[in-house]
């Protein structure tokens, strides 16, 4: 233990020399700009400043970088917030309850919170890295085909939790994403889905692109399509302080420690990554809370914990790299290969062979995140004054911001015609109050959903025991009829006794 | 209330700018004083270096070090700039190269074998037939690791087991690192259609699955495996290549010293735009060739596993032709084409 503290002790030596200072400071400024910029994620990011690391130490290229993945983190939630643009795929379910405070005035505590529950959460998970990081990384990799699988049923299944509405539209707006999530080439079997001999559609569809239809353009539109007066006395107003209330402080703590714990737990998990952690931690929140009718409206929980648990899977995610040399997402595998551009080999051994170096990344991590707050917290009143533009001209530079993130992702104008298409069908889907985020998230998770799934099987021979003779999939098992059968039939009891109604009169809502 | 919104203006139009000199970025990377006799190519018109798939993957990671390699060693005297078009294994990418910019000399991309896959399983419209192919750069090889503790101790005890009961032994690969393994199993007189891969989007996953028990075995280019191999985690079972290969997998067989004559490698070139200028094409070959034979350039082929097997003109156009049919013999045999 001891000797942890020294060796980390040593790491902050390095980092607070002024040149890894200074790239540090570069690293976590870029990080939040290219958060904040829908289509422009992390992993283009670090891309583009390849060239330029290349001239650096190993060690300053690295927090660097680093700091390019850990800063976009704290800046994605500002567009969700803001103008319901998420900024990254794990900030799409910020813009259920940010983007709803914001129209209430509130925009300064949504974004003082993101920022707080990223720097409680951020910090967190490098302890974990550091402690814990030999033990997390062993129950990761425990996680086979079958016990992904039973965890996106669990987080489909709490897909209800999404919808503040009809539960009926609900389901038609998650099966729309589950439908959308065919579209392309299947892996498993090479045979192209939907694809219309389109050569653009073989990847399917970019749930970046999609979340920005389904989320920004429908705003704009309908805030456009708004006659005269009516929208003239919708300028958003901020209203009170910038700052958190003492009730907002006393609401996010519990979200601030159950999202970091969860999103370093989920973020540890390969090929899975903050977006989930998100997500589940919007879930989770909702079910603890005592006003699950407040999700939806502008509940400050529903910032605090997943931009809390979305900043504690960057810590999650590098623990696979660095103790195992296995890269979880597209933005490691790329943190990976610039590893191996410096000669360096992470994996089984790298915090013997190269203490130095890991440490003091580690406590760049530390002073990055310090800089972030600090960076963030000043930014929070000049970002909520956009709010304050005229509705025309703002949601004309959301439109213009929309598609220039969207041409961003792969220089396709194919995905221009996508995104007009998908707004479209997103202002529709609005008008006739179904919700959208249960598309978006089924969009995200309905391919590792059916890949999982198909996996177990080829992997199993086609027997559905594999689910349940694993320690993992059992305990998940078990939790799934915890969270989401049990409560229907308590709910079912309950009503029953009150009412005398046999159960099967009324209608089940998860 | 005014003074507000103008701050907001600018304050959006900062953002934007922001944007602009993000994507600039990497083209303000230090253009150097070149000593290559260079008529085609003037010093200001940057050139774009398309890596058709996303940051970190292969092509990637061969455009970055081509990249590197002529900035560093000043072969070249105008900004070169990778840009990622990902989609399709290609696909999408090689469209707009083969539609887009015809007789244009300032794209040039990465290509390997999905070029001629994906030709021949009908997913693009274009094969290598349709640009202008301009060299051969590198040759990587496949390796199929089995985890440590794996009852199969060499290529020929796992054929055999796929052979004797192919469902019950899963095999790690992604698309058209299938290729390879069916390509062993049908010279040991197995039927490559009935093996039972299972696909993962990268290598990172699949070791994963090897780690956990889910998969038997894998097959994957050489450089995904070789950390985990290094570290004893994974037994290497055999290489594909003609002869054995350095560093880490030097204990690593050959298929052919393991039993199983079989040789495969996947080769990255580059490529232009259809009818592209004569004088581009030979500025590239040749300035490529010293670019390979730098020590940046073997750096990153050793520390990446790869070959490097330079090849242009009429050789080039006789290897691809003879490549594209044995991927087309391969694609016959997986069932994936008739």
């Amino acid at each position: 233990m001891g000797d942890i503290f020294l060796k980390l002790i040593t790491g902050f030596e390095h980092a607070l020399s002024l040149q890894n200072l200074g790239f540090c400071l570069m690293g976590v400024f870029i990080g939040t700009l290219v958060g904040v910029l829908p289509g422009i994620g992390p992993i283009t990011a670090i891309a583009l400043l390849i060239p330029f690391s290349f001239g650096l130490e190993p060690m300053t290229g690295l927090i660097m970088l680093t700091g390019v993945y850990y800063g976009s983190m704290y800046g994605g939630s500002t567009t969700s917030i803001l103008i319901r643009t998420p900024g990254e795929v794990a900030s799409i379910i910020t813009t259920l309850d940010g983007y709803e405070m914001a129209k209430q005035g509130r925009a300064g505590p949504a974004l003082s919170t993101a920022a707080i529950g990223s720097f409680i959460a951020g910090t967190f998970s490098i302890i974990g890295l550091m402690f814990l990081s030999p033990i997390i990384a062993k129950g990761a990799y425990y996680f086979g085909a079958a016990e992904y699988f039973l965890l996106m049923v669990l987080s489909l299944s709490m897909i209800s939790s999404l919808t503040t509405g009809s539960v009926l539209k609900g389901y038609i707006s998650t099966l729309l994403g589950l439908a959308i999530a065919t579209v392309g080439i299947d892996p498993q079997s090479g045979v192209n889905r939907f694809t219309f001999g389109n050569t653009n559609l073989l990847d399917g569809i970019d749930f970046v692109l999609f979340a920005i239809a389904m989320f920004a353009v429908p705003e704009a539109l309908s805030n456009m399509a708004k006659k005269g007066n009516e929208y003239k006395t919708d300028v958003q107003k901020i209203q009170g302080s910038l700052w958190m209330t003492r009730d907002d402080w006393r609401k996010s703590i519990g979200p601030y420690g159950r999202g970091s714990v969860l999103g370093f737990l989920i973020g540890a998990l390969p090929g899975i990554g903050p977006s989930l952690a998100s997500f589940l931690s919007y879930a989770m929140e909702r079910r603890l809370s005592k006003h699950p009718e407040k999700f939806g409206k502008g509940a400050i929980e529903g910032v605090s914990g997943p931009e809390s648990a979305n900043n504690a899977g960057v810590g999650g995610a590098l623990v696979p790299l660095f103790t195992l040399g296995i890269p979880g997402s597209a933005t490691t595998a790329l943190l990976l290969f610039i590893f191996m551009m410096y000669g360096l080999q992470p994996g089984p051994g790298m915090f013997e062979t190269n203490s130095t170096l890991i440490w003091a990344i580690i406590a760049s991590m530390y002073i990055g995140n310090v800089i972030l707050l600090l960076l963030n917290l000043p930014l929070v009143g000049v970002f909520a004054s956009i709010l304050k533009l005229p509705t025309v001209p703002l949601f004309v530079g959301v439109l213009a911001f929309s598609v220039i993130g969207v041409y961003a992702l792969n220089f396709n104008q194919f995905d221009l015609f996508m995104l007009l298409i998908f707004g479209i069908v997103g202002y529709l889907m609005q008008q006739s109050n179904i919700p959208l985020a249960p598309a978006v998230m089924a969009l995200v998770l309905g391919p590792l959903l059916e890949q999982n799934f198909r996996r177990s099987m080829s992997i199993s021979n086609g027997d559905l025991f594999i689910f349940f003779e694993r320690p993992i999939s059992l305990a998940l098992i078990i939790l799934i009829v915890l969270v989401v059968i049990v409560p229907n039939i308590v709910l079912l009891i309950k009503k029953w006794r009150q009412k005398g109604v046999p159960p099967h009169r009324l209608g089940i809502r998860g | 209330m005014k003074d507000n919104s103008v701050k907001g203006r600018i304050l959006f139009f900062i953002v934007m700018a922001m944007t602009l000199v993000l994507s600039a970025c990497s083209s303000a990377s230090s253009p150097s004083s070149g000593n290559g006799a260079n008529d085609f190519y003037s010093k200001g018109r940057p050139v774009t270096l398309i890596a058709p798939a996303a940051p970190g993957s292969g092509w990637d990671v061969t455009a970055r070090a081509l990249n590197t390699t002529l900035e560093k060693e000043r072969l070249i005297d105008f900004p070169l700039q990778v840009v990622n078009e990902p989609g399709a294994t290609g696909a999408v990418s090689l469209s707009q190269l083969a539609t887009q910019d015809k007789g244009d000399a300032y794209s040039v991309s990465i290509t390997s074998t999905p070029i001629m896959s994906n030709y021949l399983r009908g997913d693009s419209k274009y094969s290598y037939k349709d640009v202008t192919m301009i060299a051969r750069l590198v040759t990587e090889y496949y390796m199929v690791v089995v985890p440590k503790d794996s009852p199969y101790k060499s290529l020929k005890d796992l054929i055999d087991a796929v052979k004797k009961n192919p469902k019950s032994v899963s095999i790690g690969a992604s698309g058209d690192d299938r290729l390879p393994f069916a390509l062993l199993v049908n010279e040991e007189g197995g039927n490559p259609q009935k093996i039972n891969y299972i696909t993962y989007e990268g290598g990172g996953e699949i070791s994963n699955a090897l780690l956990n028990g889910d998969l038997d075995a894998a097959v994957s280019g050489v450089s995904e495996f070789r950390g985990q191999v290094e570290a004893g985690n994974f037994r290497g079972l055999a290489v594909t290549s003609g002869k054995r290969l350095g560093g880490v997998v030097k204990d690593v067989p050959t298929a052919s010293e393991a039993g199983v004559d079989v040789t495969f490698g996947n080769w990255r070139g580059l490529m232009g735009p259809p009818d592209m200028p004569k004088e581009a094409v030979t500025y590239w070959q040749d300035t490529i060739d010293k670019a390979l034979k730098t020590d940046t350039w073997k750096d990153f082929v050793k520390k990446n596993q790869w070959e490097t097997t330079f090849m242009k003109g009429e050789e080039f156009q006789q290897y691809l032709n003879e490549s594209n049919s044995d991927i087309k013999t391969g694609l016959q045999k997986t069932g994936e084409i008739k």
